[in-house]
């Protein structure tokens, strides 16, 4: 140890050196290589950020040494935060180059990940290109060093980018955000900037607004094609429901920021019917869409489709080709997802999630007006109860309206025409968020009135919101001139016409889903397929009338010629002669049953509780057993075969024939 | 010579814009080509740190900013103006003299003042604050009250009296006390500074040593920062007192000590935008061919002694 350790001033005063020709002090002159420039405790040394440090002895006898952090300099450029709907991502827009010169394009980091004490995103986003020399402490300065050079001109500009379509308020302004940018009542502008993603969610795009002869002539090829002129242009002739309710679902999309849209279209039909070239025309009115060109099919996954419908708010969002098949595995899980997507749709819910710090996350639901189109229904009477479904035939389509209507999307008329609508919605949207929602409700208060739409609790309101929907549009369309008072009032009236008709025919979808008929009509054929029987009550003897349609069977005869019945399967209940009851035994009826829901490839998944209570609500149980509680107990006593059993009386006509 | 109104708007005009690009306050001084004081652009108070002359010749000036070192020289148009002419440069040439010879009576009278206030004051205690506060040991500094005029708020001259000051004498080349520094032990309310100079006193070209004669010698701006060199080093230490003079100092040290090992001692002042002392002490070093030592943190060598202390 020499003695100038110990007197520190000596040694630097000692070490004094011949005045640098460049001013490393840090003056702040020079960005390139080979000049150098101090900000904070940090330098750009031949291209690379280094650190510099202040230490009592040190290699150039300054009281300093240079500490290497990386071979590279690079810049935060922009930081942008993406708003998602749920939260706020922010990133950072970073750009550089190497130290021999190699640019160092341009990456978007994850704040998250650029301030993290691990900083690992240099090479997860350069790769190899760029080296960071090793050390918590080195990624650290790297960071305070990149953090510091990029504020050196003032702040770094921020940027917000929404990540969705819909209504946004902005600045005290509704804005209708579409991948082009936002349109409100001035029109379109590309000040708000929105990044739909990759993949067809991009073609989100909507045009600006036409002007008023423009406007004219798009309104009248829209009302022409789609069921303003039923007799001679409407798109499905022989249903002219389908083009109402498509119509309807164009004017309704939009106003999902005022009444949340908590059901969807369902239309089915067989292969060839044109189910996804019809769903595409209201498509068309939200961006560059066709039948080959939806957001959304049935082959993505459960979470992608709830983000995409979570994205797609106060827009049509189509869902093509919802067929289980290939497997029994594979449709129990399409079945599944289209439960969940519907339900999720039906109760504006998604599912819930945690993150790895057990925080709750926001979760994505269907913010869109949904339109599916399959070879197949959804299953479950409260699933179709959200749904209207709408069946569509390989003859029911007029192909010239639908090439008109085809050519009018691929110009982008029917995006034109609704950016005007959202043109005219903007500053109303306020006033509609308190008003929709009071059209919606006296309009299914009067549909319940009248008994309309009575197929499910829900459908009234379906209707209701469909209707009101259509009002709107209407009344843009007589505040731009496009229709008179008159043809409004026409056109409204065949509007309601048509979609009753809809709802009408939701009716036998329900009763097709009905739980209670499906369990009769199960039980029905466990006794023709011999899986099943029942007894008389007395004898255990095949009922007096008609015993084959309870489960018997007669291949022979005994001496004086009467047929000898013997009994098939299990008993699972008994027959009462006297008063034409069939006594079900719960628990036998009901495997019975699951068994030969299984052998069908399917399932009885409705619990035994719900089905008896369902049944007593119908009104097929005949007796009932008064209980302390309000509710009756459903399985009454009664002696068979001179014991006391429990069982459930239904009417043996009920069950033994179909209504 | 007639001046011209439109003359001297052009002259206030590049003023204006000299002030400003070296961020002091603009204000209408007198067209003598004296210095006069005026606060800076990023200062509320009024600590004269600011300096405009204009030339008698109403053809330019300087703005001066004292914390930064900027200076900045302006003049009008001369296209104008016109060429100057020979019985312009020659009347410039006898203003200059004139004005010479005035401030040199002026230095005068305020040396004796300085010699006098100098005398007549007692030696500085060693408890003085200042010299506690920076760990050092009076030599020969002394002790007196102190009187300063100072610009209020309202640009009224104030008499301010301040006890206990520490007085270090600012010597010339024949080593005859030509001016003062008088350090207080507190900053006084609303002057913002802690150290002062007899006013209008000479100061270019001025300084004082700590120390005996040794082949190394150093020299350094304050008096602190000499008095920790020359205790941690044992050398020689020339105070210069400010930046700007560090290079007039060192030149009149090569001149008198030319085998000598000279070390410029910077601050080295980090926190001011192109950091001033080290830049100042560069051309020093560059000029004499000196070396330069710059203490490894933001501050003086009297910080780096006081900062290691607290180390151990």
């Amino acid at each position: 140890m020499n003695g100038n350790t110990e007197k520190p001033v000596l040694s630097v005063v000692s070490n004094a050196k011949k005045p640098n020709k460049s001013n490393k002090t840090g003056s702040g002159g020079g960005t390139g290589k080979g000049k150098n420039k101090k900000f904070g405790e940090y330098e750009i040394i031949n291209g690379a950020f280094h650190q510099i440090k202040a230490v009592r002895s040190s290699t150039d006898g300054n009281g300093f040494v240079e500490i290497p952090l990386c071979d590279f300099t690079c810049k935060i450029i922009e930081e942008v935060t993406h708003d998602t709907g749920l939260d706020d991502l922010a990133f950072l827009k970073v750009e550089g180059s190497r130290n021999d010169g190699f640019k160092l394009p341009v990456v978007e980091v994850p704040a998250t990940k650029f301030y993290s004490t691990q900083a690992n995103w240099v090479n997860e986003f350069y790769g190899t290109s760029a080296f960071v020399y090793p050390g918590a402490s080195k990624r650290d300065n790297l960071r305070a060093a990149i953090h510091l050079y990029s504020k050196l001109e003032g702040d770094v500009p921020r940027k917000q980018v929404y990540q969705y379509t819909g209504w946004k308020l902005i600045n005290d302004e509704y804005h209708y955000l579409s991948g082009t940018g936002a349109i409100h009542s001035e029109g379109l502008t590309d000040a708000v900037q929105v990044d739909l993603g990759a993949g067809h969610m991009s073609r989100y795009n909507l045009p600006p607004p036409p002007d008023k002869e423009q406007l004219k002539a798009l309104a009248t090829k829209v009302l022409e094609l789609l069921e303003i002129c039923p007799a001679k242009k409407q798109i499905c002739p022989a249903k002219k429901q389908i083009g109402t309710a498509l119509l309807c679902t164009v004017a309704r999309a939009p106003l999902g920021e005022c009444q949340p849209t908590d059901f969807a279209l369902f239309i089915h039909g067989l292969t060839g019917s044109m189910k996804s070239a019809i769903s595409a025309i209201p498509l068309a009115f939200f961006g560059d869409f066709n039948a080959r060109r939806f957001p959304a099919n049935f082959s993505d996954t459960d979470n992608d489709l709830e983000a995409k419908a979570f994205q797609a708010k106060d827009s049509i969002f189509v869902i093509d080709d919802f067929k289980p098949s290939v497997s029994l595995a594979e449709a129990s899980k399409l079945y599944a997802k289209a439960e969940r997507l519907i339900r999720n749709t039906g109760n504006q819910a998604g599912r819930g999630r945690r993150g790895s710090d057990m925080q709750a996350k926001a979760a994505p639901y269907n913010r869109s007006m949904t339109i599916i189109t399959g070879e197949d229904l959804a299953k479950g009477q409260s699933l179709l109860g959200r749904l209207l479904i709408l069946q569509l035939s390989r003859t029911d389509v007029n192909t010239n309206i639908l090439t008109q209507l085809q050519q009018a999307s691929d110009n982008a008329e029917l995006a034109c025409f609704m950016s005007a609508y959202l043109q005219w919605l903007a500053p109303r949207i306020s006033e509609l968020k308190k008003q929709l929602p009071k059209n919606v409700t006296s309009l299914r208060n009067a549909c319940i009135r009248d008994g309309l739409a009575t197929s499910h609790p829900r459908a009234p309101e379906i209707f209701a919101n469909m209707v009101a929907g259509a009002e709107i549009l209407i009344d843009f369309m007589i505040d731009a001139e496009l229709l008179s008072l008159e043809q409004s009032n026409i056109v409204l009236s065949d509007i309601e016409t048509n979609l009753k008709q809809a709802f009408s025919e939701q009716a036998a979808y329900q009763v097709e889903q009905d739980e209670t008929v499906r369990f009769l009509e199960l039980l029905r054929a466990a006794f023709s397929s011999g899986n099943a029987h029942i007894a008389c009550r007395l004898k255990q003897e095949p009922p007096a009338t008609r015993p084959h349609a309870w489960g018997w069977r007669s291949n022979e005869v005994d001496l004086s010629g009467n047929k000898i019945y013997k009994p098939m399967g299990d008993c699972i209940g008994w027959y009462c002669d006297k008063n034409r009851e069939v006594w079900l035994e719960r628990n036998s009826a009901y495997a019975t049953v699951q068994r030969i829901a299984k052998t069908q490839g399917d399932a009885f998944l409705l619990s035994p509780a719900s089905l008896w209570r369902r049944m007593y609500e119908k009104g097929l149980v005949l007796a009932v057993e008064a209980s302390g509680a309000k509710t009756p107990r459903l399985a009454v006593k009664r002696v068979i075969a001179g014991a006391d059993k429990r069982v459930l009386i239904l009417s043996a006509d009920t069950v033994e024939s179909e209504v | 010579m007639g001046v011209s109104t439109m003359n001297i708007q052009s002259l206030e005009q590049v003023c204006i814009e000299a002030c400003l690009n070296v961020g002091i306050e603009y204000k209408s001084v007198p067209f003598d080509g004296e210095w006069y004081s005026t606060r800076l652009l990023d200062s509320h108070k009024n600590n004269g740190n600011g300096r405009i002359k204009i030339f008698s010749d109403l053809k330019g000036g300087i703005a001066f900013n004292w914390v930064t070192g900027q200076s900045q020289n302006f003049f009008v148009n001369r296209m104008d103006g016109g060429a100057i002419s020979e019985q312009d440069r020659e009347k410039i040439k006898t203003d200059q003299k004139r004005r010479k010879a005035e401030r040199k009576v002026k230095q005068d009278k305020v040396a004796v003042k300085a010699r006098s206030i100098f005398s007549n004051a007692i030696p500085a205690p060693l408890d003085h604050l200042y010299l506690l506060n920076k760990q050092i040991k009076p030599y020969f500094t002394r002790q007196a009250d102190w009187e300063i005029w100072e610009l209020d708020d309202s640009d009224e001259w104030r008499k301010i009296i301040i006890k206990g000051v520490l007085l270090i004498p600012i010597f010339n080349t024949d080593g005859i006390i030509r001016n003062l520094q008088a350090v207080f032990p507190f900053v006084p309310l609303g002057l913002g500074r802690n150290k002062d100079f007899l006013l209008k006193a000479e100061l270019s070209g001025l300084f004082c040593w700590i120390g005996g004669k040794t082949e190394t010698v150093c020299i350094c701006e304050g008096f602190a920062t000499g008095a920790t060199i020359h205790e941690e080093t044992g050398f020689r230490v020339f105070i210069a007192f400010f930046k700007d003079n560090l290079k007039a100092v060192a030149k009149i040290i090569r001149q008198r000590l030319p085998s000598a090992k000279i070390i410029i001692c910077a601050d080295n002042d980090t926190k001011t935008k192109g950091n001033p002392g080290v830049t100042k002490a560069n051309e020093a070093a560059k000029a004499i061919n000196a070396l330069v030592a710059v203490p490894p943190i933001a501050g003086d060598f009297n910080d780096y002694a006081i900062y290691l202390q607290g180390a151990k």
